[in-house]
């Protein structure tokens, strides 16, 4: 369904893979990866934590960049999904960026991908606001300009 | 490139620079000589300075040469290792694209980032190509047009990288 996006991603120079994760952390799709779910899981809800602090802090992020296990990593977001890609270097950086913006916005207008996606919505700030922020986090929200 | 004769072979195509060893101002020079000399960039082709000073083919290529055995100018490169330069085409139609969305500003905002690139249109690289349109589109403050735009360039890209 998302494949033919993906997969434009991935023919990229540079790109390792590419995965679409709900707000409750569920890998929904994902090419050229050779990672297990439980891991990937664990990479979208940091992001969508990043994102629920800034959230917290009045602060809309779209997109957050970072290293990971020597792969560059971008995280798209979306209201309803994240879309991740990790790349091994960052040279091609703005050819991706210019394909992922595009690629997000192809995806947004996918009725048949946004049907499901929906099924997985969960409101990403209500239930990190309800407890799933450690005290470790928390500080970190406080020192967010 | 030389032949036997230690004769440098060169082709309409070819680039070359002006010696570092000697300055033109040691040597006596008939006029036309010194219109090649004021062309030589290290840039234009034999075939790009003979077209500009209207001269044939013979005689940029026995000016070329007259100026090579005064070793005033050097062989740079060949057809063959010239840069692939991204076409003048390519600059109209992003011009074109941007000034649909932002107007007549747009000339303007795409000679600046040029700049500031630290490039010429006239000697940009394919490669670069994605980090000009990502600059441009924050000039566009529209989200939906600046997806718009990026779209209609990736489609562009691919002809063209």
């Amino acid at each position: 369904m998302s494949q033919r996006w993906l997969q434009e991603i991935v023919n990229l120079d540079g790109v390792e893979g590419v995965f679409i994760a709900s707000n409750r952390a569920k890998i929904i799709d994902k090419i050229g990866l050779d990672l297990k779910d439980s891991q990937l899981e664990a990479l979208s809800l940091r992001i969508l934590r990043i994102v629920a602090g800034y959230h917290m802090n009045s602060q809309k992020v779209n997109e957050v960049e970072f290293y990971w296990q020597n792969l560059y990593v971008i995280g798209k977001v979306a209201s309803e999904f994240i879309l991740v890609t990790f790349c091994k270097t960052p040279k091609v950086l703005s050819l991706l960026r210019i394909t992922l913006n595009v690629t997000m916005a192809n995806i947004l207008e996918d009725k048949k991908f946004i049907k499901v996606i929906k099924d997985h919505v969960a409101d990403r700030i209500f239930s990190l606001e309800k407890g799933e922020i450690d005290e470790f986090e928390k500080k970190l929200i406080s020192k967010l300009k | 490139m030389t032949d036997f004769n230690n004769k440098v072979v060169f082709n309409d195509s070819a680039i070359f620079t002006l010696s570092k060893n000697k300055s033109p101002s040691e040597v006596t020079l008939r006029s036309a000589e010194w219109a090649v000399i004021t062309q030589i960039d290290g840039y234009k082709s034999v075939k790009d300075i003979r077209e500009l000073l209207s001269f044939s083919s013979d005689e940029a290529i026995s000016l070329f040469n007259e100026l090579i055995q005064k070793e005033l100018i050097e062989l740079q490169s060949t057809d063959e290792s010239k840069p692939n330069y991204v076409p003048a085409e390519f600059f109209k139609m992003l011009e074109t694209e941007l000034t649909k969305i932002i107007g007549p500003v747009a000339p303007l905002i795409l000679e600046d980032t040029i700049m500031e690139m630290d490039t010429s249109k006239d000697h940009y690289l394919p490669e670069r190509i994605p980090e000009l349109i990502e600059m441009v589109s924050e000039e566009i403050v529209d989200s939906e047009k600046k997806v718009k735009f990026q779209q209609i360039m990736l489609n562009q890209l691919k002809g063209l990288m």
